[in-house]
C-alpha cells in the first residue's frame, strides 16, 4: 500500500483535496483548452492568460473556485497525466511560464511553441506602442486644433 | 507551487456551520447515534458505517459548506464540532480517506508513484518492445516448454 509504506504521511497544514470536485475542475480547465484549440486554433497560452481566461469566463465554465493555487495544483494534475506540457520562455531577461494543450499522445513541447510565444508578445507589445503613438498623435493633432482657433480668435480682435 | 490554500470568500462561521451540519445529518440530533459516530476510530472493518458517515460530512462540508476544492487537515479537524465536541476518530478518518483516494494531499500531485497507484488509467506508458517481448515469453512459455 502507498500510505503503508510510509512514503507519505500527512501534515496538518498540508491542503488535503476534494477528488470528485478537483477532478471536475479539471475537466473544466480541460474544456478551456480545447475550446481555445479549436475555436482560435490555439494550443499554447502563458499561464497569466489562462487566469485571465478563467476570470472572464467564471460562469460560462461554472468554475466555483478562482483560487491561484488551486490552478496551480489542477495544471500539475494535468501535467503529470499528460494532458497539458508547462515550459518557461525567456523574453527580454524575463521567464514567462507558458502552457501547452497536447491534443494527442504525440504532442510534445518544440522550439515552435517557444517561437510563438516570443512572436505573439513581440507583436502585443508591437501593437501596444502604435496604439500609444496612435493616442498620442490624435492628442496632438487635437492641441494644435486648439492652438490655431485660439490664434485665428486673436488675429480677428 | 504554494502550499497555503485560503479560499477567502468562504468564511462561514462556525455556529452557522455546526446548525448546518445538524439540519444536514438530522442522526446526530439522536443521543445514541452521536455518541456512537463520535467515538475513536481504529481502521477497523466493522467502523465502516462511521466511515461512511464522516466521508460524507466531510464532503458536505467541501461542497456545500466551504464551497471550497481544498481545505488543510487541521481546519477540516477544527471546523467539525457538534455540541461542543469534536468527533476523536476525524484525524483517522481523515488519514483513512487519503488513503483511498477520496481526499488528495496536495503534496502528493508532482509524485509520480501516487499517480501510479490512485489514476493508473490516467498515466499508462506505452510499453517497450522488450517488455512486450518479456511479458509474453514469461506468458505462453508453457508453449515452448
Amino acid at each position: 500500500m502507498f500510505f503503508k509504506d510510509k512514503q507519505y504521511a500527512p501534515k496538518n497544514n498540508e491542503v488535503l483535496l476534494n477528488r470528485k470536485m478537483f477532478l471536475e475542475y479539471n475537466e473544466q480547465i480541460m474544456k478551456i483548452f480545447e475550446d481555445l484549440f479549436h475555436e482560435e486554433d490555439l494550443e499554447t497560452i502563458t499561464q497569466a492568460e489562462m487566469k485571465q481566461i478563467l476570470r472572464r469566463n467564471v460562469l460560462f465554465y461554472k468554475i466555483k473556485d478562482l483560487d491561484d493555487s488551486l490552478l496551480d495544483y489542477s495544471l500539475n494534475f494535468l501535467e503529470k497525466t499528460k494532458k497539458l506540457s508547462r515550459f518557461n520562455v525567456k523574453i527580454e531577461g524575463k521567464e514567462i511560464l507558458c502552457i501547452k494543450y497536447l491534443k494527442d499522445e504525440n504532442s510534445c513541447v518544440s522550439l515552435k511553441d517557444n517561437a510563438i510565444v516570443n512572436l505573439t508578445l513581440s507583436i502585443r507589445k508591437l501593437d501596444r506602442t502604435v496604439t500609444e503613438l496612435h493616442n498620442r498623435i490624435e492628442e496632438t493633432k487635437l492641441k494644435a486644433k486648439e492652438f490655431l482657433l485660439k490664434k485665428e480668435k486673436q488675429v480677428k480682435v | 507551487m504554494r502550499l497555503s490554500y485560503n479560499n477567502k470568500n468562504n468564511v462561514v462561521k462556525k455556529e452557522e456551520i455546526e446548525k448546518r451540519i445538524l439540519e444536514r445529518f438530522s442522526n446526530l440530533n439522536d443521543n445514541q447515534q452521536y455518541h456512537n459516530l463520535f467515538c475513536s476510530y481504529d481502521f477497523h472493518e466493522n467502523e465502516k458505517n462511521m466511515l461512511e458517515f464522516w466521508k460524507d460530512v466531510i464532503e458536505f462540508l467541501f461542497e456545500s459548506v466551504k464551497n471550497t476544492h481544498g481545505m488543510k487537515l487541521e481546519d477540516i479537524i477544527e471546523t467539525i464540532k457538534i455540541k461542543g465536541k469534536k468527533p476523536l476518530g476525524l484525524n483517522n478518518i481523515t488519514h483513512k480517506l487519503i488513503e483511498d483516494g477520496d481526499l488528495i494531499p496536495s503534496s502528493m500531485l508532482s509524485n509520480d508513484l501516487y499517480y501510479k497507484k490512485y489514476f493508473p488509467e490516467l498515466v499508462q506508458t506505452k510499453e517497450s518492445w522488450g517488455g512486450w517481448m518479456k511479458r509474453n515469453i514469461s506468458k505462453y512459455s508453457f508453449i515452448i516448454i
